[in-house]
């Protein structure tokens, strides 16, 4: 266990720290210095062999700097030393000079923040290099055997990250913070292959450290989520296309973190407010109705999530947001830069890739919460389609021939926050009976604005371990989240399930 | 600099061979890959240049990837960083535990000389200094255009420039040292169409004004919005760009020797094997990595499988897999360029404007939403068209937005689709039939 006294990697760097100190006073500018030490292990097993195990690590720095007047320049360097660090301030400076010249944007925000110093260092049970690689092969290789042996249409690739990511933020004002984003996955995708057929489907565990392949919790949940993903790729060989229309669905929760995040949290994020379907004349419309009553949005990060992330990337601590709370709109995630412009307060939201680039408001684990959930008794890796479908018509959910599809496994999404377009698609789709029907996976394509009203119910408690990367701006980044199980949409006229002609 | 880190890194690798570790493992053999890049970015958010989230950026940065062949077909591979001299015995150390055993594991490339392809651009070298302002000027133009040409107010861009020195070598010898200069710039006009210029040169003034006419136009367009007037089967025009993201997204990615051989690409090795007819006859796929100064090119590989210009597909038969040479040695077939570039040769009519002739009325895909999300594997798509225009009787009526799905792999296998040249885009605009929905 590793704990908030421990010493990191990037605490060896004070002399930098105080280098930059001094080169911006002597330029009279205020900064955002931001060291990065990372380093990584991915194992790729593809159907029993070893296809690759490699090795990576990121030592570098980037310096945000901003004149007196509020122009700002950026220069980032592998190279981490005073005399790097000097040289990049110095440079930087200048094209904050440039920026002026060619009438650039200016921004203040930074010298009204208060000097921040705090350590937050993730315990972790077991840390990167823990274990050895040899062992970390065998337990891989003998998950992804014992997937492939399920069925011979299979071909199973299983791989495994490891990261060790320790990041330290100092600014002009005396701000200095450290703090570790530990993450790692294992990852099965499943591709099914018969005739001229072919499907593929994902199951994953996520995590901050080597449990996801030691713990047996974490173990036994990834088996029965991959045995699930390797039937299901099977199965889609013969399954047919729904036809396109709007219809009652019930969404998992993998499904329901991509309506949060793609719906919702990017339109929520204040440095694109301007143009948000959330902001009107640039400001958040805060205490407006965007949501069904039953429904809460939020955002934060969570100790143990693959996107945890304690403080931001300009040192300000992240906070724990209620971005919808009984359907109101109540808050943004909000950057330092942003913030104001948007009538909100900041909350600690800039994120970046690396230490190469310059920060935007991101999502960290973002889950949706509905009031008076209806308990289910099993764990949501044990539940079938046909078990859904009692569920529903326990709880009146669902009426005796109604036509209720069910959206299962989430592979990724896209949205345009300044129209409110936004899609995420779905590995199969289910039409609920007592002998549910299997569909190829299709696009559910929704409007901001209406999405979230459709929401009429929630089933079983929260899981929040969805996971994957957010690619906002060019910038990749870890996202988590999830909600209760399944979450029930009513049919609306604003959202599609793609698929063939009607 | 960059020359002193490859031969230093080439000595201290090539003292180590035929050395057998306290590991047990016997260096037999190395390779490198190496990039000094040193790079400038100016950008454009809310039609403001140079705010906190796009402020005037330089980048430099000395990286890239190392692969070592032990004994006994063990390998490892790790990425290569500044830092990697100085702390040689950590590396070393952590090589040899991440090494792992391939029976496929790829042999080195023997000295030769792959073909020299211009792509340098030594006004890059200034911009990078600061010594010249180009990148402001050019956005500043960027937004002129579109504001007074076009009224678009909205504006978001960026333009980087790099310069790149490569270093590619390896135990047997084979040593390439070359630069490179890749430029990029993006416009976007009230969050609805963008459109990028990417090459290894700095634009042309022509170049330039085709980024503002084409964003400006197609924006204005899009910013006229009507109804759906129709759903069901209908002929919807993929736009160039799009044309590329599906042969990309639904094609390149089928055609992965990985894939391939492990029976995770909707292509059997044995397809290949057959040469199998799988589009239709006047279709071919080409990768070509030589074109002087353009995005796609290089030298050769990261392996040092030299650039240049095959055919993946011909007459629509499957003609060979994208292939490293770890999966040419496990398929018994040739190692391939990697495609930088790809190119769709198939007969065209001669513009966007000649295909809307062709129908009675159409949809003019110029974005999608969830490519990315598509299983490639089965070529079957379900996308939302956010922008599109209607086109009636080779009128555009409006801008639509509408859901769209098929089967991609059917609609190059099919005689009645049809293709229009672009004369700024490598790949051309392609009707079919698909579903489509509100």
């Amino acid at each position: 266990m590793r704990g908030l006294t421990e010493r990191l990697r990037v605490d060896v760097h004070n002399d930098v720290v105080e280098r930059a100190r001094r080169v911006a006073a002597e330029l009279n500018c205020g900064y955002i210095l931001r060291l990065q030490d990372k380093k990584e292990t991915l194992v790729n097993i593809n159907n029993g062999r070893t296809e690759e195990i490699a090795t990576g690590s990121l030592v570098g720095m980037g310096v945000q700097v901003f004149t007196a007047e509020g122009f700002s320049g950026f220069a980032s360097s592998d190279l981490v030393s005073a005399q790097a660090v000097e040289d990049l301030l110095k440079r930087a400076f200048t094209l904050a000079r440039y920026a002026k010249e060619a009438g650039g944007e200016m921004s203040r925000a930074l010298f009204g923040l208060a000097p921040h110093q705090e350590r937050r260092i993730l315990p972790l049970r077991y840390p990167y290099g823990s274990l050895g690689l040899d062992r970390v092969e065998q337990e891989l290789g003998a998950i992804n055997k014992e997937l492939q042996s399920l069925d011979q249409r299979l071909s199973v690739r299983t791989i495994h990250r490891l990261v060790d990511e320790e990041w330290r933020i100092a600014r002009h004002d005396g701000t200095d913070v450290v703090f570790n984003t530990p993450r790692a996955f294992v990852y099965n995708t499943f591709t099914a292959k018969e005739g001229q057929e072919t499907a593929t489907t994902f199951a994953n565990i996520p995590g901050s450290d080597l449990a996801v392949l030691l713990d047996p919790e974490f173990r036994q949940r990834l088996m029965k989520r991959s045995r699930k993903a390797a039937q299901l790729a099977v199965a889609l060989l013969s399954a047919g296309r729904i036809k396109s229309g709007h219809y009652k669905l019930v969404i998992d929760y993998p499904l329901a973190k991509g309506l949060a995040h793609e719906a919702f949290g990017h339109a929520a994020e204040t440095d694109g407010m301007e143009t948000s379907i959330l902001g009107r004349n640039g400001r958040m419309r805060v205490g407006e109705q965007v949501a069904s009553s039953i429904v809460s949005i939020i955002d934060g990060p969570v100790e143990g999530d693959y996107a945890y992330q304690p403080i931001s990337a300009n040192g300000i601590p992240r906070e724990t947001v209620t971005i919808v709370e009984n359907g109101v709109l109540k808050a943004g995630l909000a950057d330092l830069f942003s913030a104001e412009a948007a009538g909100v307060p900041v909350t600690g939201a800039g994120r970046v890739e690396s230490c190469h680039h310059l920060p935007l408001a991101r999502m960290t684990n973002i889950r949706i919460q509905v009031a008076n959930p209806y308990p289910v008794e099993k764990p949501f890796e044990d539940l079938t389609p046909a078990d859904l479908y009692e569920l529903l018509r326990k709880y009146n959910l669902m009426e005796p021939g109604e036509e209720v599809l069910y959206l299962s496994g989430f592979q990724g999404g896209q949205v345009n926050p300044a129209f409110g377009n936004f899609v995420f698609n779905c590995s199969g789709i289910y039409r609920l009976g007592e002998k549910p029907v299997l569909y190829r996976g299709a696009i559910f394509s929704g409007q901001i604005l209406s999405a979230l009203q459709a929401v009429i119910a929630g089933l079983g408690p929260i899981q929040i371990d969805a996971m994957g990367t957010c690619g906002k701006l060019f910038q990749g980044v870890p996202s988590s989240g999830g909600s209760h199980y399944f979450l029930v949409l009513k049919a609306d006229e604003e959202i599609t399930i793609g698929g063939e002609a009607q | 600099m960059t020359e002193k880190f490859a031969d230093e890194l080439a000595a201290v690798l090539d003292k180590q061979l035929g050395r057998v570790q306290p590991s047990g493992l016997e260096l037999r053999g190395w390779r490198f890959d190496l990039h000094d890049l040193r790079l400038l970015e100016v950008g454009i958010k809310n039609s403001r240049l140079g705010g906190p989230y796009t402020s005037p950026s330089y980048k430099e940065d000395l990286g890239g990837e190392v692969f070592l062949h032990w004994n006994n077909n063990r390998y490892s591979s790790g990425k290569l960083d500044r830092h990697v001299l100085q702390e040689f015995a950590t590396h070393w150390d952590l090589w040899q535990r991440t090494a792992y055993t391939d029976e496929d594991g790829p042999e080195l490339a023997e000295p030769y000389n792959p073909p020299e392809i211009p792509l340098e651009d030594a006004g890059v070298y200034p911009i990078i200094q600061g010594e010249n302002r180009l990148p402001f000027t050019v956005l500043a133009q960027l937004q002129q255009g579109l504001v007074e040409q076009y009224g678009l107010h909205k504006m978001d861009a960026r333009f980087k420039v790099t310069a790149d020195r490569r270093i590619v070598r390896n135990s047997l010898g084979f040593a390439v040292d070359y630069r490179q200069t890749p430029v990029q710039i993006f416009a976007e006009a009230e969050d609805t169409f963008g459109e990028a210029f990417a090459e290894k040169r700095l634009p042309k003034p022509e170049e330039i004004s085709h980024l503002i006419n084409y964003v400006g136009e197609v924006t204005n367009y899009l910013r006229q919005e009507i109804t759906l007037p129709a759903t069901g089967r209908l002929p919807i025009i993929l736009a160039p760009a799009v044309t590329e993201a599906f042969l990309a997204q639904f094609l390149l990615h089928n055609l992965q020797g990985s894939l391939v051989a492990n029976r995770q690409s909707a292509f059997a090795i044995g397809d290949f094997q057959e040469k199998r007819q799988v589009f239709r006859p006047d279709l071919a796929l080409v990768v070509d990595g030589t074109r002087p100064m353009r995005a796609g090119s290089y030298r050769c590989t990261a392996e040092g499988v030299a650039t240049g210009r095959i055919e993946l597909i011909r007459g629509g038969r499957l003609q060979t897999p994208i292939l490293s040479r770890k999966y040419a040695k496990r398929l018994g077939m040739v190692p391939t360029p990697v495609p930088g570039a790809f190119l769709l040769e198939v007969p065209m009519v001669e513009s966007l404007e000649a295909l809307y002739a062709r129908v009675p009325r159409c949809l003019v895909v110029h974005s999608v939403l969830g490519l990315h999300t598509q299983d490639a594997s089965s070529g079957i798509f379900s996308l939302t068209a956010d922008q599109c225009l209607w086109v009636e009787s080779g009128e555009i009526k409006g801008k639509v937005k509408a859901v769209i799905a098929g089967n991609f792999f059917a609609a190059l296998a099919s005689k009645e689709t049809l293709f229009a040249k672009s004369a700024w885009d490598d790949n051309p605009a392609c009707l079919f039939v698909a579903d489509v929905a509100k």
